[in-house]
């Protein structure tokens, strides 16, 4: 027989449910995950790692092009006038 | 149409274990483990955190780690303990990214359940929700620690397992947090 205490914490907990709706949903986008050819890898220290790196990367390439952008229109600039 | 049907009977009458066996090949027997446990770990997850959309994402995200890893479930323990580590692992990980901020009791669990089991209307809503908000009171650990001995039955082992922790440890917490919510709860009237 369960202690009064015991029983009351155990029907609190137990009154939490989520709302109608979201078991679907989320099933629906796990079916959708599952369809790709490489599913999604769980989110962790070892998978995020690699995302600033290229990011990095991205980023001075994409720097780096500007200012040669910027550089030939100047000198372009230059040459014009 | 009645060969899904039968398939899904079939499935209904699997234990776990040979479930998730199947589940890195087949998302049928994944979307069965699912329909099995999602309620049990929203309702752990939601007794952890202060809101229901924090509760929902990382419910999704316990689901989808469970999906991407399902080869690695060696069936040494039961898969709903394995389950629940993950839970563990992904509520800690959300913890550690987020400034610590107390539960609010503004913000605590709604009564969402609409049909409320016969057990569940044992005491009122107001007192449900009393004990709830005491719950979420507790350290974080010790809200995690009754939550699984209190919503899953989980044995001192069990908890251990799933928490990373001793079983002196998880003794310790459970008796910590069981004195605190008597305290709380004292004077309540919630033993009718």
């Amino acid at each position: 027989m369960m202690d009064p205490f015991d029983r009351s914490v155990v029907v609190g907990l137990m009154s939490i449910s989520p709302r109608p709706g979201f078991s679907a949903e989320l099933l629906s986008a796990l079916r959708h995950a599952s369809y790709l050819p490489v599913r999604l890898a769980a989110v962790d220290h070892t998978t995020r790692a690699p995302w600033p790196l290229a990011g990095a990367v991205a980023g001075a390439a994409i720097g780096s092009a500007g200012a040669a952008v910027l550089a030939y229109r100047r000198l372009a600039r230059g040459r014009r006038f | 149409m009645e060969l899904e049907a039968r398939n899904e009977n079939v499935l209904i009458e699997e234990r776990d274990d040979v479930l998730a066996a199947r589940a890195p090949h087949d998302f049928d027997a994944f979307g069965e483990l699912y329909r099995r446990h999602l309620d049990r770990i929203y309702r752990f997850v939601r007794s952890q955190v202060a809101d229901s959309s924090t509760a929902e994402d990382l419910t999704a995200q316990i689901f989808f780690k469970a999906m991407a890893s399902a080869g690695s479930f060696r069936g040494e323990a039961a898969y709903h303990s394995w389950l629940y580590r993950i839970a563990h692992n992904v509520i800690a990980t959300w913890g550690r990214q987020r400034a610590r901020t107390p539960l609010v009791v503004a913000s605590l669990p709604d009564a969402e359940d609409m049909t409320p089991s016969p057990a569940t209307q044992v005491i009122h809503g107001e007192q449900r929700e009393m004990v709830r908000a005491q719950v979420a009171q507790l350290p974080p650990a010790q809200r995690e620690v009754i939550a699984l001995r209190y919503l899953e039955d989980f044995s001192i082992e069990e908890v251990a397992d799933v928490t990373d922790r001793s079983r002196g440890a998880v003794r310790i917490l459970l008796h910590r947090a069981r004195l605190r919510l008597r305290r709380s709860l004292e004077g309540k009237e919630l033993h009718r």
